[in-house]
């Protein structure tokens, strides 16, 4: 990956939560009382570096798209602060607000529903320019010819309707639209998972260059370790709401310290049958746990490998791990960590790799 | 899912005679025959052979499987895998005749199950021989499931309905086969409902219904596509393990190359509407023999490969299957074409370097061709 260039005298991390929370009510009964929380987000420090992508992968339901959207302020907190360029979001007034979203925007995953149907191509990224007064008359055309040009689409596709457009073409539209109020920082929300396969990489592609030219900052989410792990300087993994390992790719792929991350990576099915056959895999038992009522302890402890290994020990029941470095620019919330580091359950080294067959 | 394709107009004489229809003792006692161990004569399970299936719709003649041909053997995994829309699941449902007409209709072919062309079956007989010897397993378990009926009454009414057992017998059956699927307390859930169910949950109890009847034949189209990776090993590795026990052949559609490398013996590559490479796993991945696998497979990161620079992809979209070109369909896309790939159809075609039944559609790697 090319190194990442920070513009100068601009220290300091663009996107930051802390402690950041979550929880949307529980309803019940005739008078709609609250009966209790789902903790969606519970808790989530990170921060992230101007021009820096951060990934963000673990099981469905654990809170990322959550964390994402709470991040840029498009869902509100229910404790902790968000910041963006040193300031707090909750304290900005409605109109700091609106000038500050400009800067960060968000790529929706299904690139069918985040389309208004009824609205041509031009007029879909057109929109935000126009809300936040971007430009107008034959500027604005330009803007969007210069635009869809930029995703890779050719601007007489601006008269046209989203039905008129494949998939990847349609997420394109998305990104062009993003990109349209000249934002710094983009959650990117699953973006290429309801693509094809072959397409998945021409976005991916288009989004690591638009990185590179306009130096911006992602969120990276994503289900697929493999891909994040393409795009990410650092990657973070949640399970039920909670951040349990953070660290530099590189570093967490290679030696990941979370038995959590063990069992993601190790689930990953590897495209050779010979890598395949080889592996090792830790299964997790069972389903996740309801956000609602997190287990006590380690919120992991009812599905984890590495404490069923240990005998169960009591702390892992009782006792909620703190987020610890464990290694260079590495952080994980494990009691047994240093045991974790040292299994090597999950981990594909490309050494162990049969060397492809060179035609 | 619904309406039985029937068997094309030019069907000749039905394998089971007329009068024999499996509701009567005599065509009960020619299904229980299919399946018979000393009347294979070393023929496979399942021979498909030049299936095409059109549909047709206001915009023309959709040509989603043309001319697909390939074998399964008696307790073998075997992948299809290929992109959105290349003709997987119709195919699958081909052989299942459970592709609805109108608009579909299948235009030729055989498919021959262990023995039997099943194109030359009434629906009524396809029907028994289908919940007796072939399940299936789709993507969308919610879809397939009823949210009305319990989980219980779903398996067990499949068993009944299948095996002539008893009501108590059958409820036993639905138990046995839920703690077979890896569902804990199984006796306490046959009453629960279907959204009573997580997602992998919900896919097991879809597994258990395929299997309620011990079929040959277990066809599973992207049963894991809508769950978590985690989630998706538990399935996979049901899968696994009770192919090897029951020693069922499975036909497992989907689009991760991963998935495929890890559980099947054989796999197919489609791509618009054709077979284009098939093969042992380890050549279909070690020494692909036509472009477009090669760059499906480097198209995606991967897990065992270090990353860095830019991924190679496939540039284009997939072609319309509303009159696709005659010729190489991959040619707009592909780095290697050259004149006669526009002009005529590549066959596939053996690769006989290679493991066993090794075959690719490309001019380009035919004997004499220009790609090394
Ligand atoms: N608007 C909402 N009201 C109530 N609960 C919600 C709401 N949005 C999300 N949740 C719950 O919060 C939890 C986290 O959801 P979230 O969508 O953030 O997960 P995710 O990690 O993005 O999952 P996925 O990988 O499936 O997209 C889940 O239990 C979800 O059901
Ligand atoms: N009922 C129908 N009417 C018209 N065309 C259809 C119908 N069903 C399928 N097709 C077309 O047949 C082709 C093959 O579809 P099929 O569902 O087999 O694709 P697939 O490979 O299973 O794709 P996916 O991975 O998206 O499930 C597609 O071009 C599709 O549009
Ligand atoms: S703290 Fe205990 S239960 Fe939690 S992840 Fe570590 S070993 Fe597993
Ligand atoms: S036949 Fe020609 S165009 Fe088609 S895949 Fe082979 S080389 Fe490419
Ligand atoms: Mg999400
Ligand atoms: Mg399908």
């Amino acid at each position: 990956m090319d190194p990442v260039t920070h513009p100068a005298g601009a220290a300091g991390p663009l996107v930051e939560a802390d402690g950041l929370m979550v929880h949307f009510p529980i309803l019940g009964g005739i008078l709609q009382r609250r009966r209790g929380s789902v903790r969606a987000v519970d808790g989530v420090s990170l921060s992230i570096q101007r021009g820096e992508t951060v990934g963000l992968v673990g099981e469905s339901g654990c809170g990322k798209s959550t964390l994402g959207r709470a991040m840029i302020k498009l869902r509100e907190p229910t404790g902790g602060s968000a910041r963006f360029d040193g300031r707090d979001l909750a304290r900005l007034s409605a109109r700091e607000l609106r000038r500050l979203r400009r800067r960060m925007q968000i790529i929706f995953q299904d690139p069918y529903g985040s389309l208004d149907p009824r609205m041509s191509v031009g007029d879909i990224v057109a929109e935000p320019i126009q809300t936040h007064r971007l430009a107008s008359g034959r500027a604005k055309h330009e803007r969007v010819r210069e635009l869809l040009r930029l995703v890779g689409l050719d601007p007489v596709f601006a008269a046209r309707y989203p039905h008129e457009f494949s998939g990847g073409q349609r997420q394109r539209i998305g990104v062009a639209r993003a990109l349209a109020v000249e934002p710094e920082f983009i959650v990117c929300d699953e973006p290429i998972s309801a693509l094809d396969v072959s397409i998945q990489g021409q976005v991916l592609n288009l989004l690591i260059d638009l990185r590179r030219e306009l130096g911006l900052t992602y969120l990276f989410i994503a289900h697929d370790l493999a891909v994040v792990r393409h795009v990410s300087d650092r990657v973070g993994v949640m399970y039920l709401g909670r951040l349990v390992e953070i660290g530099a790719s590189r570093r967490v792929y290679a030696l990941p310290a979370h038995p959590d991350t063990r069992a993601l990576l190790s689930a990953v099915p590897v495209a050779d049958p010979a890598v395949e056959r080889r592996r090792r895999r830790v299964i997790l038992a069972g389903d996740v746990p309801s956000p609602a009522n997190p287990p006590p302890g380690c919120r992991f402890h009812t599905r984890c490998w590495l404490y069923e290994r240990l005998g169960r020990p009591e702390n892992c029941r009782t006792v909620e791990p703190e987020l610890r470095p464990v290694g260079a620019d590495q952080r994980a919330a494990c009691h047994y960590a240093e045991a974790a580091l040292t299994s090597d359950v999950g981990v594909v080294r490309p050494a162990d790799a049969a060397p492809r067959d060179a035609h | 899912m619904s309406g039985d394709g029937g068997a094309p107009a030019t069907a000749a004489e039905p394998r089971l005679p007329e009068a024999a229809h499996i509701s009567t003792p005599e065509g009960r006692r020619l299904v229980a025959q299919i399946g018979d161990e000393a009347d294979r004569h070393g023929r496979k399970l399942l021979e498909v052979r030049n299936l095409s299936t059109q549909f047709f719709t206001p915009d023309g003649v959709v040509h989603a499987v043309d001319e697909v041909d390939f074998d399964l053997d008696y307790g073998e995994t075997l992948g299809l895998v290929g992109e959105s829309g290349c003709g997987k699941s119709v195919t699958a449902l081909s052989i299942a005749r459970l592709v609805a007409e109108p608009p579909g209709r299948i235009v030729g072919g055989e498919v021959v199950f262990d023995g039997i062309d099943l194109l030359r079956l009434s629906s009524e007989e396809m029907r028994l021989l289908r919940g007796r010897r072939i399940g299936f397993v789709f993507q969308d378990p919610m879809s397939s499931l009823n949210p009305t009926m319990t989980v219980g009454r779903q398996i067990s009414e499949s068993a009944a309905a299948h095996l002539g057992l008893s009501r108590p017998a059958a409820s036993t059956r639905a138990a046995d086969l839920l703690s077979m699927v890896g569902i804990p307390r199984p006796a306490d859930r046959l009453g629960d409902y279907p959204h009573q169910f997580s997602g992998g949950m919900r896919q097991r109890v879809m597994i258990a219904i395929a299997l309620a009847c011990d079929p040959m034949l277990l066809i599973a189209d992207e049963p894991t596509t809508a769950l978590d990776v985690t989630v998706q090993a538990q399935i996979m590795e049901l899968l696994r393990s009770l192919s090897e026990r029951l020693r069922t052949a499975v036909l497992l559609i989907t689009h991760d190359l991963g998935i495929a490398a890890g559980m099947c013996q054989r796999v197919c590559v489609m791509y618009a509407g054709r077979i284009v490479e098939r093969g042992l796993v380890d050549d279909i991945f070690g020494r692909p023999r036509m472009p477009y696998t090669r760059a499906l497979l480097d198209s995606r990161p991967r897990l065992d490969v270090e990353p860095g620079g830019r991924l190679r992809t496939i540039e284009g979209f997939p072609p319309d299957l509303v009159d696709p070109r005659p010729a190489c369909r991959f040619a707009p896309r592909c780095a290697h074409r050259r004149a006669v790939c526009d002009e005529a159809k590549p066959d596939l075609t053996p690769r006989p370097a290679d493991g066993e039944g090794h075959a690719a559609r490309c001019w380009g790697t035919e004997a004499g061709g220009w790609i090394p």
